[in-house]
C-alpha cells in the first residue's frame, strides 16, 4: 500500500475510527491516543496485509486491539474508570442512548455498533473481533434486545 | 425509533490532530527512507545496537513473555527462576533463560535463533515424570518466518495443572522439536466458509504432492496431506501424539533436532483460596456444584463444576452446551471486564464429568485480591440461540479459607 493510498484510507475512515475507539474507551483523549498509535502500527505492518480489499477492516482490527491494550493499562492507573468517563464525557444528542450503550457489555456493544452504525458486514465484523459470523449475529441480536429493554424503544 | 449515531459526538479536533500527527510521522519516516539511505542505515544500526542493549538490560525472559505490556510485581520478579539451559548446532541456538512456577502453572521462556527458516514446537511437558496432558500446539510456529506476513512463534509457553503439585522442588521436563521445510513454503488463503476451507485444503494437498510446504495465514501452521500417514496414535515412549512425525510424513518437513530439556523448579509457592457461591435466586438450568478461585502471584485460577439438574438441563445437553461455547469470566461488579483479559488456557482445561462438566479458567493477576463477584458467561450459540441470559453471578463466600 502506497503512502497516498494509506492517507486517503485513513481520512475516509476517521469518523468510524473515532466511534469505534469511543465505544471501547469512552474518552476523547484516550481514543485519540489509540487512533494515532494504531495508525502508526498499521503503517509499519502494512507488509502483513494479505488482502488489499480488506484494508479498512484490517486497520480497524489493529485499532480495536490498541484500544483493548489501553483498556488493560488503564486498570493499573490510579483514577477509577468511572471518573475518567465522567470527566471526559462529550455532549451528545442522546445521552440516554449513550448510557444504555455503556451499560452493554463490550462483546455485545462492539458488534452492534460496527454493523449497524459503521456499516461493516457481518463477515468483516467477525474478522475484526476474531469470532464467527453466527456469533456476531447472535451478539447483535442480544444487544438489540437489551437496548430495547433498557430504553423501551427500538434502536437503529 | 432512536438512532445509534446520536449517542456519539462529532469527531473532535483533537482526533484530527492526532491523525495528522500520525501521518506526518509516517511521511517523515518515508522521506528519510527514500532520501538518505546511508544515514538511515547508520541510524538503524545505532538503533538496533541500542535496542539490543535495552533488551539485554531489561532481560528477555519469562517475565517479558508473561507480562509483555505491564510491569511484573516484586513478588513475580522473585518467583522467576534462572535456568540458563543452552543448546547450539546446525545453525540453530536454543536458550531457556528462566522459568516461573507457582505450583499450578509452569511458564517457560524459550529463545530460538536460526539462520534459515525453522519451525519449532513443544511436543510434551512432564512435571515429576507425569505428562501434563494435551500440550500439542503449545508454542508452535516459525522461528524465522519464511514470509513477512507470518507471525513469529511465541517466546515461551505455559502449562497449567488442574491440581496443585506437591510442596518442594519439582522436576520439569519438556521436549522441543525443530523442523525445517524441504520445499518452498506457501502461505495459503484464509477460508471464510466450510466450502472455502475444503478448497484450500485440496489446494494445499496438491502443493504437498509437488514437494512444497503449505502453511496457514498469519500463524503459519503447517498444513498436512490427509492421504499420507496421519496417525494420531500415542507414541508409548512419548505419552502423546507426535505432531512432528505427522509433519515429516505428510507435510514435507525435515526433523532437524529433538531436544529434551530437564530442570528443577523451585517448590510450590503459597496461594490463597476463595470459594464462591451462586448469588441470589438465579434460575439456572443446571447446578453450580462448586466454584473455587486459587490465587498466586502468577495468576488466578477459577475452577467451576457444573452438574445436570432434574427438571432442568440434562447432562448431555450441559456437556454439549459447554463444549460448543466458550466460557468466559467477567469480574468487577457492574463493569464486566473485557473478555480479552482472560486467558482460556489452552485445550483440555474443561471436560466431562459423571455429573456434568468441569472447567478451569486462568486469568492474569491483574488484581491483588480475589474478585468479590465473578460472572461466568457461556457465550456463543447453542441450537441457534445466544446464551447471554445464562450468565452466572457468583459471589465470594464469607468464610473463605486462606
Amino acid at each position: 500500500m502506497e503512502e497516498k493510498e494509506f492517507e486517503q484510507l485513513v481520512r475516509g475512515m476517521r469518523e468510524r475510527m473515532y466511534r469505534t475507539a469511543m465505544s471501547i474507551l469512552w474518552n476523547d483523549s484516550d481514543s485519540a491516543d489509540a487512533i494515532q498509535e494504531a495508525l502508526l502500527k498499521a503503517w509499519q505492518r502494512r507488509g502483513h496485509l494479505r488482502d488489499e480489499t480488506k484494508k479498512e477492516a484490517w486497520v480497524m482490527r489493529i485499532l480495536i486491539n490498541e484500544c483493548r491494550d489501553m483498556q488493560r493499562q488503564m486498570k493499573r492507573r490510579p483514577l477509577p474508570l468511572d471518573e475518567r468517563i465522567e470527566a471526559a464525557q462529550p455532549t451528545v444528542a442522546d445521552t440516554e442512548l449513550r448510557s444504555a450503550l455503556q451499560a452493554l457489555p463490550e462483546r455485545l456493544r462492539l458488534p452492534l455498533l460496527l454493523h449497524h452504525l459503521q456499516g461493516y458486514d457481518l463477515r468483516e465484523v467477525a474478522a475484526m473481533l476474531h469470532t464467527t459470523e453466527p456469533a456476531v449475529r447472535g451478539r447483535i441480536y442480544q444487544a438489540r434486545k437489551k437496548l430495547k429493554a433498557l430504553l423501551d424503544e427500538e434502536v437503529m | 425509533m432512536r438512532r445509534l449515531s446520536d449517542a456519539f459526538a462529532p469527531v473532535p479536533p483533537m482526533v484530527d490532530e492526532r491523525i495528522d500527527q500520525a501521518l506526518r510521522k509516517m511521511h517523515a519516516g518515508e522521506q528519510r527512507r527514500r532520501t538518505k539511505p546511508l544515514l538511515a542505515l547508520a541510524l538503524t544500526l545505532v538503533l538496533l545496537l541500542a535496542m539490543g542493549g535495552v533488551a539485554a538490560a531489561a532481560g528477555n525472559g519469562v517475565l517479558e513473555y508473561l507480562f509483555p505490556r505491564t510491569s511484573p510485581t516484586e513478588g513475580q520478579r522473585l518467583m522467576a527462576q534462572e535456568v540458563g539451559w543452552h543448546w547450539q548446532g546446525e545453525g540453530v541456538s536454543v536458550t531457556v533463560p528462566d522459568i516461573l512456577f507457582d505450583g499450578r502453572r509452569l511458564s517457560v521462556s524459550v529463545q530460538v535463533q536460526s539462520e534459515s527458516p525453522l519451525y519449532t514446537l513443544v511436543e510434551g511437558v512432564w512435571l515429576d515424570g507425569c505428562s501434563t496432558g494435551n500440550t500439542c500446539g503449545l508454542m508452535e510456529g516459525w522461528v524465522k518466518a519464511p514470509d513477512e506476513g507470518i507471525f513469529p512463534v511465541e517466546r515461551g509457553f505455559s502449562v497449567t495443572e488442574e491440581a496443585r503439585v506437591h510442596e518442594g522442588p519439582t522436576q520439569v521436563r519438556f521436549r522441543l522439536v525443530l523442523l525445517e521445510p524441504m520445499g518452498e513454503v506457501v502461505p495459503m488463503g484464509k477460508p471464510n466458509s466450510d466450502e472455502e476451507n475444503e478448497a484450500i485444503q485440496q489446494e494445499a494437498e496438491a502443493l504437498i504432492d509437488q514437494g512444497r510446504v503449505p502453511i496457514t495465514p498469519y500463524q503459519g501452521h503447517i498444513m498436512c496431506h490427509r492421504g499420507r500417514g496421519l496417525s494420531f496414535a500415542n507414541d508409548p515412549a512419548y505419552d502423546f501424539p507426535r505432531y512432528s512425525q505427522r509433519y515429516v510424513q505428510s507435510a514435507n518437513m525435515r526433523l532437524v533436532q529433538e531436544l529434551e530439556v530437564s530442570l528443577t523448579a523451585m517448590g510450590a509457592m503459597g496461594e490463597s483460596v476463595e470459594t464462591y457461591a451462586v448469588a441470589g435466586n438465579q434460575e439456572l438450568p443446571f447446578e453450580v456444584a462448586g466454584c473455587t478461585a486459587f490465587l498466586s502471584e502468577a495468576g488466578t485460577y477459577v475452577k467451576l463444576a457444573l452438574e445436570a439438574r432434574e427438571g432442568g438441563m440434562s447432562r448431555e445437553a450441559l456437556v454439549r452446551l459447554m463444549q460448543e461455547t466458550e466460557p468466559v469470566l467477567y469480574s468487577a461488579e457492574g463493569h464486566p471486564l473485557p473478555y480479552q483479559d482472560m486467558t482460556h488456557d489452552g485445550e483440555g482445561m474443561g471436560g466431562e464429568t459423571e455429573e456434568g462438566f468441569e472447567v478451569q479458567l486462568v486469568k492474569p493477576p491483574l488484581e491483588e485480591e480475589a474478585m468479590d463477584v465473578i460472572y461466568l458467561i457461556p457465550c456463543g450459540l447453542t441450537d441457534g440461540e445466544p446464551l447471554w441470559d445464562c450468565a452466572i453471578r457468583l459471589e465470594k463466600a464469607a468464610e473463605a479459607s486462606k
